[in-house]
């Protein structure tokens, strides 16, 4: 049953089994796993079936660090959250995300890679993205490029898929939690506060206000945290500061190691080789592309971290330094400073003037001039980046409420010196190997870094971290159950419980842990 | 000049592959080059001379002749270049010693020409 609540007449008072907080990919995929166990379940969501601009801007925040873009414009809140709008690109993590690393600071998940994997079959399909792996050794030969690295030193490719559209989980997976006897969802329903009793460490109950000065609670057996990324410690920060960080804050790790993955086209490839060309396929409704990362044992030798390197065929127009050293010397000019290198932008903006033109006719004419902008020149690499956690990148309350009353969240960000280090040491051990197969040459654009690492710098908006699983309260916000250290009934579902992010998009995984905390708390039932 | 551009860079490749099939003796005997591919190599010379203590000519010396005299062996040996971490930045272009010491000979010797830099 779904239920607009701003149609509930006075204050009510529910009741239910289990109160799962937020329909996005983990509420949606726990509610419909825990079905056909619990009898009365109630699905909470702070938006309806469609976006609108006044419920989207709770998710407004302060962001401290430059450059880091504000969630307003990334999260989605409404039914079905983010995966209304994400690409639908999914990969497992590998066995080595979830080990500790001694080079990575604050990594290793309490859980192992064998923990998690018999879930993420069923995660798959939850993304319609199939049964049928994400093997290699499955989909390269396929691609026909199950020799393209044969003899390699360091690098492999790895494969993601992405269902074609995209899943739209409220949209797919929605309609059986709506005709379900057991699932009640209530849309326009912004969680405002909760009772906790310190005594016996539970949860009591919650209420949740539908915009019209109204309301109302709920009173269950368990509670769950599906809110996202940053809106659970957000909330859970709020939640502390009536509690005296009695849930799962006593050691100050809510809204800390903040993790996303930056992306960035830090390299280049020139190759004449053609075996760089048709890296992905389309397989029945879905989108299948082999990306280069490093192996694992690569990764143990030269304690490096990993990256996702997808690449694609570009143009003159994308590969000209021209236009990126103009944009440095712009930038320069405006600052009234001699920008590093100056003599070589100088000569990169007046040798490649004439894509230089391209790029100032596109942007302020729409209309392109030159033919031979659009040759193909080399191959770009959208590479997405792990980031490595640390505490100083939190999240943390303002001073500043929405509309509810409830503080919005600081964010501070920034990507730290060893990660840019690990970057460019990856890309090496990439490039070797390109060299040494004779795929190309690699072309690492350090001179660019202040623009990499600056406005160039995209982000998967992926936030990740901030109620981080650990065994122990010390070190984490839940246990690996998912549970919030100091409460017996109160648990957290989605990526912000993932003590390190890979390099791997995180969806597959959030669907995947959620399954493993429903089985959790079937097994409870 | 934008030092090593991405289109001129393919040439420089694809004269590379070019030139490592020759035999060495037929570089000092090249009679013409662009300015342009003559900037690339002069900024490949450049990299070589931050980097190395001798002479290209000497390490190219160093190697046994058979395999830079052989297109198939010199490729082996720039192959075995980057799996060793032999390599030279370019202008972040990553390249092997050998591919690097043969633009750089090639400068070296191309210099010694009369009426040419």
């Amino acid at each position: 049953m779904l239920t607009d609540s701003r149609t509930i007449e006075g204050p009510a008072n529910l009741t239910a089994d289990i109160c799962i907080m937020g329909a996005g990919v983990a509420g949606i995929t726990l509610a419909n796993e825990l079905k056909d166990k619990y009898d009365n379940i109630i699905l909470l969501d702070a938006g309806g079936e469609h976006y609108e601009e006044s419920i989207q801007e709770f998710y407004d925040a302060h962001t401290v660090s430059p450059f880091y873009p504000n969630p307003k414009d990334s999260r989605l809140r409404f039914l079905g959250g983010a995966s209304n709008h994400w690409a639908n690109n999914t990969s497992p993590f590998s066995p080595i995300d979830f080990e500790k690393r001694s080079w990575v600071p604050n990594s290793g998940w309490p859980i192992g890679y064998n923990d998690l994997a018999p879930f993420y079959v069923k995660a798959a399909m939850y993304c319609q993205t199939e049964s049928d792996s994400y093997n290699p050794d499955y989909w390269l030969p396929k691609l026909q490029k199950q020799t393209l690295l044969t003899g390699a030193n360091y690098s492999e490719l790895a494969i993601a898929k992405a269902s074609v559209p995209p899943t739209r989980f409220f949209h797919v997976h929605g309609n059986a939690l709506v005709k379900s006897s057991k699932v009640h969802i209530y849309s326009y329903a912004s969680v405002t506060d909760l009772t906790f009793n310190p005594n016996d460490q539970s949860v009591k109950k919650i209420k949740f206000s539908s915009y019209n000065r109204l309301e109302h609670s709920i009173q269950a057996d368990k509670f769950v945290m599906a809110f996202g990324g940053l809106e659970n410690a957000r909330m859970l920060l709020y939640f502390n500061n009536k509690y005296n960080n009695q849930l799962g804050n006593k050691f100050d790790n809510v809204g800390r190691y903040f993790m996303d993955h930056p992306t960035l086209n830090a390299a280049q490839i020139f190759s004449k080789s053609d075996q760089l060309n048709n890296m992905s396929t389309m397989d029945k409704q879905r989108f299948i592309v082999a990306f280069f990362q490093l192996t694992e044992s690569t990764l143990r030798e030269n304690e490096t971290t990993n990256l996702r390197m997808p690449v694609v065929a570009a143009n003159e127009y994308q590969m000209s330094d021209g236009i990126s050293s103009f944009h440095i010397l712009k930038q320069a000019i405006a600052e009234r400073e001699v920008p590093e290198q100056f003599g070589k932008h100088l000569s990169n903006f007046v040798s490649d003037i004439d894509m230089v033109m391209e790029a100032v006719a596109r942007k302020q004419f729409d209309t392109t001039l030159f033919d031979d902008a659009t040759a193909i020149s080399g191959f770009q690499i959208p590479m997405m980046i792990e980031q490595t956690p640390h505490r100083s990148n939190r999240i943390y309350l303002s001073k500043r409420k929405d509309k509810l009353g409830i503080p919005k969240l600081n964010i501070e960000w920034e990507l730290k010196q060893s990660d840019r280090d690990y970057l460019w040491r990856t890309l090496e051990l990439f490039g070797r190997d390109l060299g040494a197969l004779s795929l190309g040459r690699l072309r690492l654009l350090k001179e660019r870094s202040s623009r990499l690492f600056g406005d160039q710098m995209g982000f998967g908006h992926h936030h990740m971290g901030t109620t981080r699983m650990s065994d122990s309260p010390e070190t984490g916000v839940v246990d690996s159950h998912q549970k919030i250290f100091g409460t017996n009934n109160f648990y957290v579902a989605g990526c912000s419980v993932f003590p390190t992010g890979s390099h791997i998009p995180p969806t597959l995984t959030i669907a995947a842990t959620t399954i493993r905390l429903a089985q959790h708390l079937k097994e409870m039932k | 000049m934008r030092s090593l551009s991405r289109r001129d860079m393919l040439k420089l490749i694809t004269a590379s592959s070019t030139v490592l099939g020759l035999p060495l003796s037929h570089f000092t005997t090249a009679s013409s080059i662009n300015d342009q591919t003559l900037d690339e190599l002069v900024c490949v010379h450049r990299a070589w001379l931050k980097c190395e203590v001798n002479k290209a000519e000497y390490y190219l010396a160093s190697l046994p002749q058979s395999l830079l005299l052989n297109a198939d062996s010199l490729k082996q040996l720039i192959s075995a270049d980057f799996s060793q971490g032999h390599i030279i930045y370019v202008n972040g272009l990553m390249l092997s010693r050998t591919e690097v010491a043969i633009s750089s000979y090639y400068i070296e010797q191309f210099s010694k020409k009369p009426n040419k830099v």
